[in-house]
């Protein structure tokens, strides 16, 4: 169960398949986070990672209105698991000047997050009750 | 077992008293838990060159997961204090000295070289003003900033902050500014008139990073591993001195041991603990007992000797506001992967009216994980990873600090199971002097805004201070004169920042040192006469 949330978790984030030493810590750091959860948390998160197409959309929700702790945790950990690989790099760290890029990201990035939020909390509601 | 001086802490004001007994031809005897730095680490470099050949899950997560615990535990810890290599500067304090603090971050250390060994090395002067709190002047501290000036080297210049941090020509070579705070600089350079006008000034920070190799230690090489490793030459670190004066044998060191009281026999001290592995009962006298445990270790130490489950000490720490401060003109820009990742230049708000002094310290971002932006950028995931590689090296941290006194105390007293309870309330802090700053970085190229301000959790800036006020004449058991010693305990010296009753809005580090170091000297005075 928890090496496919950990497939479908770091495919959200890097849009790539999760190495396997990434996958294992993932397990681990999950079980840490899984021992102070409720009964209902856990039941709550499992129906998200089953029943929500957009994972990515429903954490930024549920970060955005402090819900879904568990979800909003295991997306932070991923991406400071991911940030470890050096595969990932680039993905972090700029190494050259790219100004329009961001410029243009800046300038999606309040349709995008509304889009995303919205989308995020229709499909909490819809799938997750 | 006997010995005539003992201190209890090997951190920055257990060390300073040590080099100040020393420096009298006393021997004198440290008693410390002293966990020590990991080693085995394989980094070396740039931070940047590494990371693009290694696998950082052993430097930035670890297999206990300690990088995590801010997500996983909830708890609210620098990211410095949590990376593996660090995590050994407050291992172990919640069982060694458990503490029920409520609305208040208690850090603790049981490290040799204290919690100054993962600080950020500020070291500031206390001017008249400053000091007025203490019944003790700048001209009773000024021989020995002098002498730890020399022991540690301290980076800085007589800048515009010279009037506020005291003109020092010791002071090694300034360092080379991230291009963020050089724009910043030549910034201020420009509209410093009217800035000035306005309370605003801006200089070099006064650390204790060097500039050119000292005492064995080599310079700075602006590689960005500061958030990560534990053994950075170039910045100082208590426990280097620690161990010198182990290595020439000028002091006597006993560490894993734990002490939780002292009581009196036969008109001597005697101090009572465990050592910490076997948990076998430990003792012994002395004739002067100098606690430097550090201010919240310190403070259950004497309650716990004086029995007392009643009192409640107060407590003060810096109010602290995070600032984040977005550079537009760096929108897009490469990661400056060799700059200084640390407090880059520092802030002083100087009220025109004679108000309050304000103290920030613009901290570069470049060493921490780029993780940790994935939290503070409120936006979706995918745009979130691109804010993190293109806007996050447009960005810098103000930590700004205002001063605190009884006023903004908090509580602190022992539990019938010989806990500590600390109670705070949440701070008020006159945000009226933040409008002006915002509005001044936003002129200096460093855009900010109110809005965006986030107030720390009390206890988070660690400059802990207040419980054992030093008076001029103590009137209660929990007061200490002027040369440290605790009223109506003959013998007993408190010399960490227990007995500061005020903290200005600069970091004190540097002036519990010197008053540590000073506080050793009148012992040795007291002890030769003898």
């Amino acid at each position: 169960m928890i090496k496919g949330e950990a497939e479908r978790i770091y495919r959200s984030i890097f849009k790539k398949k999760i190495p396997s030493i990434v996958e294992e810590r993932f397990v681990h750091a999950s079980r840490r986070i899984e021992e102070s959860a409720t009964e209902p948390e856990l039941e709550r998160f499992r129906k998200i990672i089953t029943a929500v197409s957009d994972l990515a959309a429903a954490e930024y929700a549920s970060r955005v209105r402090g819900k879904n702790p568990m979800l909003v945790k295991k997306f932070q950990v991923m991406v400071h698991l991911g940030e470890c690989m050096p595969e990932n790099y680039h993905i972090f760290i700029n190494e050259k000047k790219s100004v329009i890029q961001t410029v243009l990201i800046l300038a999606i990035l309040p349709f995008n997050s509304v889009y995303k939020f919205l989308k995020g909390a229709l499909l909490l509601k819809l799938k997750v009750r | 077992m006997k010995k005539e001086i003992i201190i209890i802490g090997g951190g920055a004001s257990g060390v300073s008293a040590a080099l100040g007994f020393v420096k009298n031809g006393i021997v004198p005897t440290i008693i410390d838990v002293g966990n020590r730095m990991p080693e085995g680490h394989q980094a070396e470099g740039n931070l940047y060159d590494y990371r693009k050949e290694n696998d950082l899950f052993d430097l930035m997560i670890g297999p206990e997961l300690k990088g995590l615990s801010n997500i996983i535990d909830g708890t609210t810890l620098s990211p410095k204090l949590i990376t593996p290599f660090n995590h050994y500067v407050i291992s172990g304090a919640d069982s060694l000295s458990p503490v029920r603090a409520e609305n208040f971050c208690a850090v603790r250390s049981f490290a040799s070289g204290g919690l100054a060994a993962a600080w950020g090395a500020g070291l500031y002067r206390y001017n008249r003003r400053e000091l007025e709190h203490l019944p003790i002047g700048p001209d009773s501290l000024d021989p020995y900033y002098d002498l730890l000036s020399k022991e540690i080297g301290i980076t800085g210049c007589n800048d515009d902050l010279a009037p506020f941090f005291g003109t020092d020509t010791t002071l090694m070579p300034k360092f080379r500014l991230s291009a963020k705070a050089s724009h910043v600089y030549r910034n201020y350079e420009k509209k410093k008139g009217k800035l000035n006008r306005d309370g605003i000034y801006i200089g070099y920070p006064r650390l204790g990073v060097l500039t050119r190799n000292h005492k064995g230690r080599n310079k700075c090489d602006y590689s960005n591993f500061e958030t990560w490793l534990p053994d950075i030459p170039w910045v100082y670190n208590p426990a280097l001195t620690l161990d010198e004066l182990i290595r020439k044998n000028k002091i006597n060191y006993i560490d894993r041991i734990l002490v939780d009281s002292w009581s009196r026999r036969n008109g001597r001290i005697v101090i009572e603990g465990n050592h910490i592995d076997s948990r076998a009962p430990f003792s012994i006298e002395a004739e002067t007992l100098v606690i430097a445990a550090g201010t919240i270790n310190t403070a259950k130490l004497v309650l716990r000797s004086k029995q007392d489950t009643k009192t409640r000490l107060p407590i003060l720490d810096n109010p602290l506001l995070q600032v984040p401060l977005i550079f537009p003109s760096f929108l897009g820009s490469p990661l400056d992967r060799s700059a200084f990742g640390m407090t880059n230049l520092n802030l002083i708000y100087s009220s025109p009216d004679g108000g309050e002094i304000l103290q920030g310290s613009i901290i570069e971002l470049t060493s921490p994980p780029r993780s940790v932006f994935f939290e503070n950028f409120p936006v979706s995931t995918g745009l979130n990873l691109r804010m993190i590689k293109l806007v996050s090296p447009a960005v810098m941290a103000m930590f700004l600090y205002y001063p605190s006194s009884d006023g903004d105390a908090g509580a602190v007293r022992l539990t019938s199971n010989h806990e500590l309870e600390i109670t705070q309330h949440d701070y008020r802090t006159d945000k009226k002097p933040l409008k002006k700053i915002t509005r001044s970085l936003s002129a200096m190229g460093a855009w900010t805004h109110p809005l965006l301000v986030k107030q720390s959790k009390p206890g988070y800036a660690i400059h802990y201070a207040g419980t054992l006020p030093m008076k001029e004449i103590p009137a209660s058991e929990y007061e200490t004169a002027p040369d440290g010693e605790l009223f109506r305990e003959p013998g007993i010296y408190i010399a960490d920042g227990s007995s500061f009753s005020g903290i200005s809005s600069k970091n004190l580090s540097f002036t519990l040192m010197a008053n540590a170091m000073r506080i050793a000297d009148r012992i040795s005075g007291k002890v030769k006469k003898q």
